[in-house]
């Protein structure tokens, strides 16, 4: 674990979707105007709801799941980076990828870390979906002890 | 017959059966391990898919623990997920229903003509595969053989009364679940329990009602496998035991208060023989309804629970919480899996990840060392050196793991393999020592010494030791990824590192003569540079001719 990330960090846990995606460009801008670094963390979680979340490019020659997810975060953050050059801090954030349930491992991690603020995306599931499978940005949002940002994803893009 | 004599009888058919179920497993995870690999892998999100997976997989191993063991191994290898293995499990249920099947046909008779067919193909066979259908067909006419000899141990029990009143008491489906669940984790095989339940019902000792109450305990009973299997496990995998586990017992629940009706359904599509009556008939037709049953059951449980996966994986994950974080992140990546070690193809693959990984620590220090030489200190020296240590403990797990895949029986192409990793680790353990004691030692010998290395002579070396670095780079991807080609280019380029090695000692020598202080320790030290870097060449060398022999 990273003890060693600096107080004023801004971290923000990624899935990879749209909404993630959102969060990491409002995440990115805003640590550039307060000058603070960016630690972005992927907890590598099937859901159970979807599995197959980590698709095996090659079934013949299977790879861990953990280096798939590896993969996926370099190629999303590069691709971010790719579309927006003037995110210069995108590139040389911080990355973290670790094991487990997504809530319970952010909620670890914001605590070994203390970050200034953690911001993340919110898939904004309402009705039954919300009431068969929550939300984990509200629960982070509860259970925090640093500051939450949740970053919904403009409807028209949804 | 006596109580003792009847009481060895049981026990001996009852080993013969475990004894041919086992031969029987072992021979099909050889002839299928390395099939079972890819169609796991090949799983995505396909729920039916997933289940059709795990029920074919386990009508081939015909044993659904061993299929749930495989799926906690390749959770606790990171090659699948909790969520995916949902559906092989549930599947593997199905799958296991298949022994039943082939039990109630009944073909004791043939029994003796399997086990001299069987035999005939495994000793005067000369191809390895006939000589696995041989194990196969074999330990077939082994379990029909145990059956048969635990029928005839049971005959004098018709007329024992206390024996037929204990049977009147299995009429309670919940002593019955109980008995059968203890006697499954016992010998930790649902088909084992199904196969004597069909011999009790083809005895006529047992009813419908009572064949199926026990099958449903056999399904309990048969989840302490994978419940051992997952011990010491990552949270994952114990989750997927735990949703066996779960998935059993509530399959179990909603059908206990329907024994009765399910009875009555598969008496009705079942065969009839009306031509028989009494015991005669109960004998004849109880042994196939039972089995209808056990797989009605567990076909009608997989449809009633496949909508529900994502339920049991969160149920599962709520009661089995991840560790504290430390203890789960990824950076300590492990191959080895003992869950494997039954498989000899997966964990022929596992090894040879590890095997990658210790090639990848091999290389790092092989790419530190000659800069730590010419003008390192003492420090960097000593972090090279303790880099070795990772590689001894890589060495030391590869080979005992390789020694446990060893017990197990190897087609002629994984003792190949088998071969080609043992050699490996070695070799690569001696890379490591080269440079920790060796070459790190010339380290400490020209800091001691108080030596200067001319550029020039550091030129000279460097360009052997880039070509050295590039043999073992390319062996160790002969072994990893099976590269003929590569393991032929390091063999070839034999001459070329003994033309550079020579014109290093050319070198070496020209500048014996130089007029510079302390010459002729720098001579020692550099000449044994060479040789050191020689004997890494060799080492490489050798992984390559392992592997080329691999294909001959």
């Amino acid at each position: 674990m990273s003890h060693s990330t600096p107080a004023s960090t801004i971290l923000v846990p990624v899935d990879f979707s749209a909404h993630s995606e959102e969060a990491l460009l409002f995440a990115a801008g805003l640590a550039t105007r307060l000058d603070a670094p960016l630690l972005i963390l992927h907890v590598i979680h099937d859901p159970g709801e979807s599995p197959g979340y980590y698709p095996q490019k090659d079934p013949q020659h299977p790879h861990r799941i953990a280096d798939v997810a590896a993969e996926m975060m370099t190629e999303f953050i590069n691709r971010i980076a790719r579309e927006h050059p003037k995110l210069k801090n995108i590139p040389h954030a911080q990355t973290m990828l670790v094991t487990g349930l997504p809530v319970t491992r952010i909620l670890e991690v914001a605590e070994q870390c203390s970050p200034q603020m953690v911001i993340m995306g919110s898939q904004g599931r309402t009705g039954l979906a919300h009431l068969l499978l929550g939300s984990k940005a509200e629960q982070v949002v509860r259970l925090c002890p640093s500051p939450v940002t949740i970053v919904k994803r403009p409807v028209s893009e949804e | 017959m006596s109580w003792g004599d009847m009481g060895i009888q049981l026990l001996g058919g009852l080993a013969l059966f475990l004894f041919g179920m086992e031969q029987m497993a072992s021979a099909l995870k050889s002839v299928a391990g390395k099939r079972m690999k890819n169609i796991l892998a090949q799983l995505t999100a396909n729920r039916l898919m997933g289940a059709i997976t795990g029920a074919f997989i386990t009508a081939i191993i015909q044993s659904s623990s061993v299929t749930t063991v495989l799926t906690v191994g390749f959770i606790s290898a990171g090659l699948l997920s909790l969520a995916q293995s949902v559906c092989i499990i549930m599947g593997a249920n199905i799958g296991t229903t298949i022994t039943a099947q082939i039990i109630a046909f009944k073909i004791t008779e043939a029994s003796m003509l399997m086990i001299a067919l069987g035999f005939g193909m495994l000793f005067f066979m000369q191809q390895e595969k006939i000589k696995l259908y041989g194990n196969i067909i074999m330990g077939l006419g082994m379990i029909f053989f145990g059956m048969t000899i635990m029928s005839s141990a049971m005959q004098p029990l018709h007329d024992y009364q206390p024996f037929l009143d204990l049977m009147m008491q299995m009429g309670n489906p919940l002593i019955s679940i109980l008995i059968a669940a203890a006697f499954t984790s016992l010998v930790q095989s649902s088909s084992a329990t199904t196969g004597i339940i069909i011999v009790m019902a083809s005895q006529g000792f047992i009813t419908l009602p009572t064949g199926i109450a026990l099958a449903f305990g056999a399904n309990i009973g048969t989840c302490i496998t994978a419940i051992l299997a997952a011990i010491g496990k990552p949270r994952e995998a114990v989750r997927a035991a735990i949703v066996h586990v779960l998935f059993n017992i509530f399959g179990v629940l909603i059908w206990i208060g329907f024994i009765d009706q399910l009875a009555q359904f598969v008496t009705w599509f079942s065969p009839h023989y009306e031509t028989l009556t009494g015991a005669a008939r109960l004998a004849a037709e109880t042994p196939r309804q039972i089995a209808n049953a056990h797989t009605l059951f567990n076909i009608a449980n997989t449809l009633i629970f496949i909508g529900f996966t994502s339920q049991f994986v969160r149920l599962a994950e709520w009661l089995i919480p991840d560790k504290p974080l430390d203890e789960s992140r990824i950076t300590t990546p492990k191959f080895l899996d003992e869950a494997l070690i039954s498989t000899p193809s997966l964990a022929l693959d596992r090894t040879r990840f590890e095997i990658g990984r210790m090639g990848q620590q091999a290389q790092k220090m092989l790419t530190q060392i000659m800069p730590a030489i010419f003008t390192g200190n003492r420090e960097s020296l000593n972090r090279i050196t303790a880099m070795d240590d990772a590689i001894d403990a890589t060495h030391g797990q590869v080979i005992t793991y390789l020694g446990q895949i060893s017990k197990q029986p190897l087609a002629d192409a994984q003792t190949q393999e088998f071969t080609t990793f043992m050699e490996a680790a070695n070799n690569l353990e001696n890379i490591g020592d080269i440079i920790e004691s060796d070459l790190a030692g010339l380290g400490h010998k020209r800091l001691d010494e108080d030596v200067i290395i001319s550029k020039k002579t550091q030129e000279v070396l460097i360009n052997l030791h880039e070509k050295i670095s590039e043999t073992v780079a390319l062996a160790i991807q002969a072994v990893t990824e099976g590269d003929q080609a590569a393991a032929q280019q390091v063999i070839d380029m034999k001459t070329d590192i003994n033309r550079l090695a020579d014109a290093a000692a050319l070198h070496q020598a020209k500048r014996l003569i130089a007029e510079e202080p302390k010459r002729l320790q720098a001579y020692t030290i550099e000449m044994d540079i060479i040789e050191k870097l020689k004997r890494i060449y060799y080492f490489a060398k050798r992984m390559s001719k392992a592997t080329l022999s691999d294909t001959l």
